[in-house]
């Protein structure tokens, strides 16, 4: 082979070919420079250090977030020397490391997608307030998905709830995700809600909802979304293309469904309050004969009774209105010789003939004298 | 539509009520109306909390895998 002189391409190649069997890939950590996307498909980049540097090159639908000149990156590549004799590494993966990195390509993500309108307030939906099927896409063994189960139950029922299990954190989490989204907006009978949840934990484990295909993925979704991953401090990307929100999965689940127990005991005490009103109505109203009024005093006496248990100011108002109790206390009941009840208002004149009811007798008395108070 | 709705009558039962307790809140009730409007209230109130204890969720996890491309 040295005896015979090679040809520019053959040179190149045989090169290449070394480079290939002894350097198939190779993990290169350094900082981005002088990045540029070409005709929008082709993305060019040197990567370097303070001695060195290299160039990168890879198809820019390849990239899974933005790269900016100065981040940190680390890129999985396959180095070769170019038909024009330039040494390159064609880049398969990159992604961004150190905090600094990962920060700044969070940002330029976030930017774009919110000029494409995704975070926009007026594309979230709401929520429906009695959900009768809803999917849920979340780790079956996480504590999260376990407390968001238990909650929905307590708070409420008659719903199916069909659980896609999925990693929730990991590289391998977006797809997942993605794949069980897609699950759901497929069925014939896609569910009200997609309910998305994850336990707490450390920031580094939220990487996934920041996945830019994950976050199209929910941004698209006809069935409404929502999350529940239990951020402390940031919030995620997913998080903010989603319709609704929450800051735990215990959260979720008072966002997605009333309380029932909640709703018995405001129920129970407008129940209270119409007692009331209607007592007050009844005070009110004066035309009606006496034994009418016992007879409807006494209807409302019954009605209260089994509210008793409950509430210890109806407690207070059944005592008060008791009869018994009334009279009891020293009053009496005053009645003509109708039967009708004598109330203050009404002219009483002597000699008429009235009776008396206290609580233990009845006394048949006559007027002798009407002094105004 | 799904095979059964469970709440709809629920959901119903729900909104007269409410219609019902808003009706208390007028001005000059009368009292016998008020009376047949209460207990037909307290009927109602008394369903809703039984069926509202009694519901309860159909959890099911799926089998499909979604670890593995479709």
């Amino acid at each position: 082979m040295e005896n015979l002189p090679l040809s520019v391409s053959d040179c190149i190649a045989y090169i290449n070919q070394t480079l290939e069997y002894a350097y198939p890939s190779v993990r290169v950590v350094g900082e981005v420079s002088s990045f540029k996307i070409n005709q929008g498909k082709y993305a060019f980049f040197d990567i370097k250090d303070e001695q060195g540097s290299l160039n990168c090159f890879m198809m820019a639908y390849q990239l899974r977030q933005p790269l900016e000149d100065g981040m940190k990156v680390e890129v999985i590549a396959q180095p070769k020397i170019t038909p024009w004799g330039k040494f390159s590494l064609t880049v398969r993966a990159v992604q961004p490391v150190g905090e600094g990195s990962l920060k700044r390509a969070f940002e330029l993500l976030v930017k774009k997608l919110q000029k494409e309108g995704l975070f926009a307030a007026e594309r979230k939906r709401s929520l429906p307030v009695m959900p009768e099927r809803i999917g849920v896409i979340s780790s079956t063994d996480a504590a999260g998905y376990k407390d968001f189960i238990r909650i929905l139950g307590d708070r409420w029922g008659g719903m199916e709830v069909e659980v896609a299990h999925v990693q929730v954190q990991g590289a391998l989490a977006p797809e997942q995700i993605i794949r069980a989204l897609d699950h759901f907006n497929e069925q014939a009978e896609p569910p009200e809600v997609v309910v998305v949840i994850r336990g707490g934990g450390s920031v580094d484990d939220l990487a996934a909802f920041n996945d830019e295909p994950l976050a199209r993925a929910i941004a698209s979704s006809r069935v409404p979304t929502l999350i529940g991953i239990g951020h402390e401090v940031d919030t995620t990307l997913a998080c903010m293309v989603a319709d609704v929100r929450a800051a735990t999965p215990s959260n979720a689940a008072q966002l997605l469904v009333p309380d029932r127990q909640e709703i018995i005991a405001r129920q129970r005490r407008e129940m209270s309050r119409a007692v009331g009103l209607v007592v007050r109505a009844y005070a009110r109203q004066r035309a009606l004969a006496g034994e009418a009024r016992l007879r409807i005093l006494a209807i409302i006496w019954q009605r209260l009774a089994h509210l008793r248990r409950d509430h210890h100011a109806t407690q207070r108002t059944l005592l008060e209105l008791d009869p018994k109790r009334v009279l009891s206390r020293g009053y009496a009941l005053l009645r003509g010789a109708d039967g009708a009840i004598i109330r203050g208002e009404d002219n009483v004149q002597p000699g008429r003939d009235i009776t008396i009811e206290t609580n233990n007798s009845i006394i048949e008395a006559g007027v002798t004298y009407v002094r105004k108070k | 539509m799904s095979a059964k709705s469970k709440t709809t009558p629920l959901r119903n039962k729900l909104e007269k009520l409410e219609s019902l307790m808003a009706w208390f809140e007028s001005d000059d009730l009368d009292v016998e109306e008020a009376l047949e409007k209460f207990k037909e209230a307290d009927a109602l109130a008394k369903e809703i909390e039984e069926q509202l204890q009694a519901l309860e969720n159909q959890v099911t996890v799926l089998k499909e895998r979604f670890d593995l491309p479709s």
